[in-house]
């Protein structure tokens, strides 16, 4: 059976997990590291960069280090949020073909589920690197406000990694789902994630039936453990500033020093009451002479400077529950999601507003991605009752004249699900009505989203009001919406299928999983030539150290000269091949390098 | 110690103080070294003995540049400017001869001479220039852009056989990778592809090296000689006077910009650039790559479609490149700090080396290192391998 992998696809950081026997484990990367930054960068030599080596150069190559695509996954050119980023991205992001958005990297163009892609790709890679067998299912999730062609875009880029994603899930669900909830009573829980660069709090219904109704979500995708480490590095800065009057701000190098510096002061803090920060050689002044940035920074500091960041998410948390109608005292259970919520401070603040202590029995980190774990396990085993039942993520209508938006799923409804309404015509003799499917909670038909449209035609003429159209919405397990429309006087129908879309066509995915196919041969190719190389390396140096002694047995004899001639001949090929990278030489070099070896062994030993 | 005159008026010195060889010692001795000798070097009875000329005997006369000869006293800029004057006319000379006994004058000899020399390679136009290139209209003519005095000073003295151990070096002195002057490394050298190999060493034309002085070393003598210039500078290196006889073949094909650029620059514009042009080939010539690569990286400053300036940037690039991996070993070694952070801090490094060094987290190898620099990838090295020197880092098989 295939295994299945969960992953956790975030905003600044991902996480891959995996069922191992009945037990959800995260898989820790090359590094060592459970997490693995969603960041994407590509070098001046034209080398891609993912994960931790990205983010070490994220600021001294900004204009082509992508960091939260996820932002902008799924996303419209035309969007607010499109333009909101392309305030804030250093990185190039233009529009696509498709009123989508591409990002510029060196001098190629990707789209962004492409860029996903490439994190995607990396999270197989280190499960597939520590299982020893390919990956090809997975479960990913996303925030519970992503919309279908979000969620589509996600799908996409697990595509283009080569992954079949066989599920895409919330993220308070998974994380809901690994502390073990839906087990057979119902629940009310609340879902506060704070992470690398955004915030998100869900109040979640568990019914005991795995039935998991996002009652409301809301957040800030413009918060998290990033603003954090800005007033560390404000307060580093203005301190510096004070004292040599050089504004460090204005030197890449020591900023991307500032930022890492400061991340891991803010996770020091986090268990212990005081800090040192040490960045020598921080800058050098016109005057030869580089100067040292020394600081301690304590708890107390910390939680000074960002307390409004704390009390931003409190505000946040108060507006869900006022969304969901509920009261803290509704609250059965909290849960942690995310680096930042092991800040003592913000784990105060939320048990001082739910009124209880949260849950931490689950590293925030990885909590969400042991969700989809169990997610993926339990839809491959067929085990029933841990299999969630997927729900609209937002309500579903059309638009009606004066561009009302009027809803016929609401938002959270379980699929598979199919309701109808009854609308009339708007003018006298009119022949034909245009459906225009929509997804959103506005009123404002403009402010949601638009799936798709049609156009019904062969209506009775009639007077406005007196023809009926019966328009029914169906939404299969695979979340693909049909919409419907029918003359209920003719039995004139019309309908349509829509289904989300990234932005991207058909044929640019295969391109695309063309690509990224042929990337993951050569890197595959190249790490076993590292391999080869290695051991190459190794035979040599042996072979080399052995001479000597070869020399002193038998060099006088014509053997001798003649054994000597040859491993130094072989020694040479071997370093060509390496040289050439042609792996099938050094193989047979690497034969070689072992016949010479044992060769010169057996003449030391008879020599002595 | 040699080279000890110090010349206020020098403008190179005056831009630069660290790449000149004063800066190098202390402007006044310490009480306790003054009754040190310390000018061993220069004793006019010793250098004579050796078969070397003081620098009262040198002179400036077109053959004295094929004798080994000791550090001149003038300064380097001045010596340079001097030398290139005496090697165009020289030049023009030999070029009048040529055109008196032949019926196509020049041509068909340059022509000959052009085609069998070997270009520096070809290369893209992404040759990114360094923020430090110096702005080429704002410097002077007569100005040399960061001569490789230190090192010629240090350099093997050929003919004697005796050699000078190079002063200690901070890392400060290495400031800019156009500052960076290092004897070139013969295996790495030797190891470039050809044809893209540069002409390295034995720029001075005799039948062979000089004893002692290995291939692409840097010499001792005055850096230019007219009369080798067509043998041991990359092709149409040779003579940017050349190429105005000639179609230039460093700039075909594809080279009407660089022709039109020759024939349509206006005269004044056109003699300062080829000033700068000529010194760029000679440098490269006599094997001093940063101090040809700081002219090409000049010249692309004011006209980033200079083809030839782009070819010998590039090639520049490649052999310091070479030199500084050949220093460091493997690039696949993982790279690990040496010294605890207390020890770190008494080290004179500045903020580019200790920015390297935050990256050196104990797994990343120096190929790593190198992607997520964000400096250009010879300014890394550079620094690396100073570090590696310096025992501040050391390396680790992967």
């Amino acid at each position: 059976m295939d295994r299945v992998i969960g992953i956790d696809l975030g905003t600044t950081n991902s996480c891959v997990a995996i069922m191992d026997g009945d037990t959800p484990v995260v898989i820790p990367n090359r590094g060592g590291y459970k997490t693995t930054p969603s960041i994407v960068a590509i070098t001046e030599a034209g080398k891609r960069l993912v994960g931790h080596i990205a983010k070490r150069q994220a600021i001294t190559n900004a204009e082509n280090t992508v960091y939260a695509a996820k932002r902008l996954i799924g996303r419209k050119w035309n969007t607010p949020q499109v333009k909101n980023a392309l305030l804030s991205c250093a990185y190039g992001i233009i529009e696509g073909p498709h009123q989508d958005l591409r990002i510029k990297l060196r001098d190629k163009i990707y789209s962004v589920p492409e860029v996903s892609s490439m994190v995607l790709q990396e999270m197989k890679i280190i499960a597939e690197d520590y299982l020893g067998e390919p990956v090809t299912k997975a479960v990913i999730t996303v925030p519970a406000y992503f919309n279908d062609n979000q969620r589509q875009a996600t799908k996409d880029a697990g595509q283009i990694a080569g992954l079949d994603v066989i599920r895409i899930i919330n993220e308070p669900t998974a994380a809901s789902l690994a502390y073990g909830f839906g087990k057979g009573f119902d629940k009310t829980i609340v879902v506060y994630d704070l992470g690398g660069g955004t915030f998100d709090v869900s109040v979640l219904e568990i019914g005991s039936h795995g039935v998991f109704k996002v009652i409301a979500t809301t957040g800030d995708t413009f918060l998290g453990g990033e603003d954090f480490d800005l007033r560390i590095i404000d307060w580093l800065v203005e301190r510096f500033l004070e004292e040599h009057g050089v504004d460090l701000r204005q030197d890449r190098m020591a900023l991307q020093r500032l930022r890492d510096a400061a991340e891991k002061a803010k996770c020091e803090l986090s268990s212990v009451s005081e800090t040192e920060i040490n960045l020598p050689f921080i800058i050098s002044t016109g005057r030869n002479e580089a100067l040292h940035l020394q600081r301690t920074l304590s708890r107390s500091v910390l939680e000074t400077l960002t307390a409004d960041l704390v009390d931003r998410t409190i505000q946040i948390t108060k507006q869900a529950f006022a969304e969901a109608r509920l009261g803290v005292r509704d609250v059965d259970e909290t849960i942690l999601v995310g680096g930042m919520t092991r800040m003592p401070a913000v784990q105060r603040a939320v048990a001082q507003l739910i009124g209880k202590e949260p849950n931490r029995g689950v590293h925030p980190d990885e909590v969400v991605a042991l969700g989809a774990a169990i997610q993926g396990a339990a839809l491959v085993e067929d085990r029933h009752n841990m299999i969630l039942l997927d729900v609209t993520p937002h309500a579903l209508g059309i638009m009606t004249v004066g561009a009302h938006f009027e809803e016929l799923i609401p938002q959270n409804t379980t699929v598979p699900t199919s309701r109808a309404k009854t609308f009339t015509t708007s003018r006298d003799n009119q022949t034909a009505v245009k459906i225009l499917v929509m997804q959103g909670e506005n009123q404002k038909a403009d402010d949601n989203e638009l799936l798709g449209e049609f156009v019904l035609t062969g209506l009775r003429r009639a007077l406005k009001g007196q023809v009926e159209i019966e328009v029914t919405f169906s939404i299969n397990t695979d979340g693909i919406v049909s919409v419907s429309a029918k003359d209920l006087e003719t039995g004139q129908a019309q309908s349509i299928q829509v289904t989300a879309s990234s932005g991207l066509t058909s044929d640019e995915v295969k391109d695309m999983m063309s690509n990224a196919a042929d990337y993951m041969v050569e890197r595959r190719a190249d790490e076993a030539f590292e391999g080869i190389k290695q051991t190459i390396e190794t035979l040599v140096s042996q072979v080399e150290s052995m001479i000597p002694d070869v020399e002193r047995v038998v060099g006088g004899s014509d053997f001798g000269r003649d054994a000597l001639a040859k491993a130094k001949a072989v020694v040479f090929k071997a370093r060509d091949a390496v040289v050439r990278k042609d792996a099938a030489a050094c193989t047979e070099q690497t034969d070689m390098l072992d016949r010479t070896i044992r060769m010169f062994k057996g003449v030391v030993t008879r020599g002595n | 110690m040699a080279a000890k005159k110090s010349t206020p008026s020098n403008p190179a010195a005056g831009r630069r103080p660290l790449d000149s060889i004063d800066s190098l010692r202390p402007s006044s001795l310490p009480p306790e070294l003054g009754s040190i000798d310390m000018s061993w070097d220069d004793d006019p009875a010793s250098m004579s003995d050796l078969g070397l000329l003081t620098d009262s005997e040198f002179n400036l006369d077109p053959d004295a540049d094929d004798r080994p000869t000791a550090i001149p006293s003038i300064p380097m800029d001045q010596l340079v400017k001097a030398s290139m004057d005496a090697a165009e006319k020289k030049e023009r000379r030999d070029a009048h001869e040529i055109s008196s006994r032949s019926k196509t004058p020049s041509v068909p000899v340059n022509q000959a001479a052009l085609r069998k020399s070997v270009p520096p390679p070809a290369v893209s136009t992404s040759s990114s220039a360094p923020p430090t290139i110096p702005n080429l209209s704002a410097m002077k003519q007569d100005e040399t852009p960061t001569v490789d005095y230190r090192t010629r000073a240090t350099g093997t003295r050929s003919g004697a056989g005796a050699t000078q151990p190079a002063p200690a070096r901070t890392l400060e002195e290495f400031g800019s990778p156009f500052e960076y002057v290092e004897r070139p490394n013969v295996a790495a050298a030797s190891a470039q592809p050809t044809p893209q190999s540069p002409v390295l060493g034995n720029g001075f034309g005799r039948s062979g090296p000089s004893s002692g002085q290995p291939r692409g070393a840097i010499s001792s003598r005055p850096p230019v000689s007219p009369r080798l210039r067509p043998s041991s500078a990359p092709p149409a290196a040779a003579s940017q006077r050349h190429s105005r006889q000639v179609s230039s073949p460093l700039a075909a094909p594809g080279s009407a910009r660089v022709q039109g650029r020759f024939t349509e620059a206006p005269p004044t514009a056109r003699s300062e650039f080829d000033g700068y042009r000529q010194q760029m080939k000679d440098r490269y010539a006599t094997g001093d790559f940063s101090g040809a690569l700081q002219i090409a990286e000049a010249l692309l400053a004011e006209d980033s479609g200079d083809l030839e300036a782009q070819r010998y940037s590039t090639s520049c690039r490649d052999v310091l490149t070479q030199m500084l991996l050949s220093r460091i070993g493997s690039v696949n070694a993982i790279v690990k700090v040496a010294l605890s952070q207390e020890e770190l801090r008494w080290l004179t490094l500045d903020h580019r080396a200790g920015f390297l060094l935050s990256l050196v987290d104990g797994a990343l190898s120096v190929e790593e290192l190198l992607d997520i620099a964000g400096m250009p990838k010879l300014e890394s090295l550079r620094i690396l391998a100073n570090l590696l020197e310096q025992r501040v880092i050391h390396l680790l098989p992967s």
